[in-house]
C-alpha cells in the first residue's frame, strides 16, 4: 500500500509551549489505525495539522504525496471532537451542504444510516440530543467515500450501546483501501477493530507497531500496553 | 466553487438581513401614511408623532448595528471558532472563502445603505410631494458646483465612495479578527485593539492625503494668482478629494485583504 500520511520533522508550539516535537511518522493506507495517548499528549494538534487547522511550526506534512491544501481536504474526511455545524440547521440542509461540496458525499448511504438510527431529516440540530448530534455528524463523515477519515475522539463521551453503534458504522461504511485514523485514550474500547496504533506521550511519537506485533512479541493487549508505558 | 459558497452565505444570512430591511421600509410607509393623515387632523399631532420618530430613529440605527456586528460575529464564528472546523476543512481555496464572504458582507452593507436612502426619499416625498422641475434644476446645479460635472456621473462618484467605503468597513474589520485570532487567549480583545491600530493609522495616512491635496490645490491658486491664467474652480478641489478618498479606500482595502489572506492561509490557528 502506498504512504497515506508522512510526517517529516513535525513540530507544533503554542508561544512558549511545545504541543508536538519533531514528529517522523509514515502511514501507509488501507488500515484502521489508534491514534493512542493520554489527555493532552498532542493526538488533537496532529489531527488538526493534518486537517489543515492549524500551521506547523516545523517540519512538513502530506497527504497522499500533496502539501495541505484543496487536493488533502477533497479525500480527507474529519470527524473534530468537538460539534462543529450549524445548530440551527436541519439535517437534510446540512446533507445537501456535503453533497454540495465533496464530491465524494454518498447522499444514499447518510440517509441509509438515519433511517436506520430514527434520525428524521427534517429536524434542527439544536432539538436533539449530545449522543444524536454526535451520530449525526458521523454519519455525515462516513457517508463520504474518502482516501482518510480522521476521527478525533470518536467514543468519547457517549454511552456503551452508542459506542457500539459508533464503532460498527465505521467498519461497515469505509472501503477496504482506505486509511482510518481514530484518536482515542479509550483503548478498550477501540482495541479489537485496530491493525495498528501509535502511541503519542508529551507531543512524541513513543511507539509505531502493529496490534498484532504488540500481542505477538509482548505478550499483552494494546490497553495493558498503553496503562504501562502512560503510567503515572 | 465560490457560487456555492455564496449561495450558502447568502441563504443564511439572509434570514436575518431581508425582514431586518423590510421592518425599517415598513416602519417608513407606516410613518409616512400617519404624516398624510395628521396633515388634514391637527388634533392627530403629539404622542403618535414622538412615537414614530422615535421608532423611525431607533429602526435605522438598529439597522446599520446589527448589520454590522451580525457581519463581523459570523467571520468570526466561521472562520476562527467552531464553524471553522467545517469552513477550513471543505475544499475550497482560502480566496474563495474569503470573497464570498466579503461580497455578501459588502452586498449587505449596500441594502441598508439603499434602504435608508430609500426610507429618507419616501418620508421627503411622502411630506412635500414629487419635486418641480424648478427643484430638480436647483439640485443639478448643486451637484455640478460640488462635482464639476452633471447629476448622473456624480451620483456614480457618490455609489463608488459608499462601494469603496462598505468595503474598506468590512475589510479593517475581517483583518483585525484574523490577527486575533493568532493569539492563544484574550482574541477578542486583541482583534478591537488590531482594529484601532488599523483605525488610527488609516486616519494618519488619510489625513496626509487630504492635507497634500489641499495644499497642492492652495500652492496652485497661489502661483497662479499673479499671472493671467485661470483660476482652477472649487469643484476640482472637492472632485480631487473625492477621488483620493475613493483611491485610498481601495489600496486600504487591498492591504486589509493581503492581511486576511496571510494570516488565514498561513497562521491559521483553530483551538
Amino acid at each position: 500500500m502506498s504512504t497515506i500520511l508522512e510526517c517529516k520533522n513535525l513540530s507544533k508550539a503554542y508561544g512558549k509551549k511545545t504541543a508536538l516535537s519533531h514528529i517522523n511518522l509514515t502511514v501507509s493506507g488501507g488500515h484502521i489505525i489508534g491514534l493512542l495517548g493520554p489527555n493532552g499528549s498532542g493526538k488533537t494538534t496532529l489531527i488538526k495539522l493534518i486537517n489543515g487547522l492549524l500551521t506547523p511550526s516545523e517540519g512538513t506534512l502530506t497527504i497522499d504525496a500533496h502539501p495541505i491544501g484543496i487536493e488533502t481536504k477533497q479525500i480527507v474526511s474529519y470527524l473534530p471532537d468537538q460539534s462543529y455545524l450549524n445548530m440551527h440547521a436541519r439535517v437534510r440542509e446540512i446533507i445537501r451542504y456535503f453533497k454540495d461540496f465533496y464530491a465524494d458525499f454518498d447522499e444514499n448511504r447518510a440517509y441509509d444510516m438515519l433511517a436506520k438510527l430514527g434520525i428524521k431529516p427534517d429536524d434542527k440540530l439544536k432539538t436533539m440530543s449530545k449522543g444524536t448530534k454526535e451520530k449525526v455528524q458521523l454519519i455525515l463523515i462516513m457517508s463520504r467515500r474518502a482516501k482518510l477519515y480522521v476521527l478525533d475522539e470518536p467514543i468519547a463521551g457517549v454511552d456503551p450501546a452508542a459506542r457500539d453503534y459508533i464503532l460498527n458504522t465505521i467498519l461497515s461504511n469505509y472501503d477496504e483501501d482506505a486509511t482510518i485514523l481514530i484518536s482515542t485514550h479509550l483503548i478498550s474500547d477501540i482495541e479489537n477493530i485496530l491493525d495498528e496504533v501509535i502511541f503519542i506521550k508529551e507531543g512524541q511519537i513513543v511507539l509505531t507497531s502493529s496490534v498484532d506485533k504488540i500481542r505477538e512479541e509482548k505478550g499483552k493487549s494494546v490497553d495493558s500496553l498503553f496503562r504501562e508505558v502512560f503510567k503515572c | 466553487m465560490l457560487g456555492k459558497l455564496l449561495k450558502y452565505e447568502y441563504k443564511e444570512t439572509a434570514k436575518l438581513f431581508i425582514p431586518l430591511n423590510a421592518i425599517v421600509l415598513l416602519i417608513t410607509l407606516l410613518w409616512t401614511g400617519y404624516l398624510k393623515i395628521s396633515l388634514y387632523d391637527a388634533n392627530g399631532q403629539g404622542v403618535l408623532q414622538v412615537f414614530f420618530i422615535l421608532l423611525y430613529v431607533i429602526g435605522i440605527l438598529a439597522l446599520f448595528i446589527i448589520t454590522g456586528v451580525y457581519l463581523a460575529i459570523r467571520f468570526y464564528k466561521t472562520m476562527y471558532a467552531q464553524q471553522g472546523y467545517l469552513t477550513h476543512t471543505l475544499p475550497v481555496s482560502v480566496s474563495a472563502t474569503l470573497n464570498s464572504k466579503i461580497i455578501a458582507a459588502v452586498s449587505w452593507l449596500l441594502l441598508a445603505i439603499l434602504v435608508c436612502a430609500a426610507s429618507i426619499l419616501i418620508l421627503a416625498l411622502g411630506l412635500s410631494g414629487l419635486p418641480s422641475s424648478a427643484d430638480m434644476q436647483r439640485f443639478q446645479e448643486y451637484f455640478c458646483l460640488m462635482f464639476g460635472m452633471e447629476l448622473l456621473p456624480s451620483i456614480g462618484i457618490v455609489a463608488l465612495m459608499l462601494i469603496g467605503f462598505c468595503f474598506e468597513l468590512t475589510m479593517m474589520v475581517y483583518a483585525s479578527l484574523s490577527v486575533g485570532q493568532l493569539f492563544h487567549n484574550y482574541r477578542i480583545p486583541a482583534a478591537i485593539g488590531a482594529g484601532v491600530v488599523f483605525y488610527v493609522i488609516q486616519q494618519i495616512v488619510s489625513a496626509l492625503s487630504l492635507f497634500a491635496v489641499g495644499i497642492g490645490y492652495m500652492g496652485y491658486q497661489t502661483v497662479t494668482f499673479s499671472t493671467t491664467a485661470p483660476q482652477l474652480p472649487e469643484s476640482d478641489l472637492y472632485r480631487h478629494i473625492f477621488l483620493t478618498t475613493l483611491t485610498l479606500a481601495l489600496l486600504f482595502s487591498i492591504a486589509y485583504y493581503v492581511i486576511c489572506h496571510i494570516l488565514t492561509k498561513k497562521k491559521l490557528n483553530l483551538e
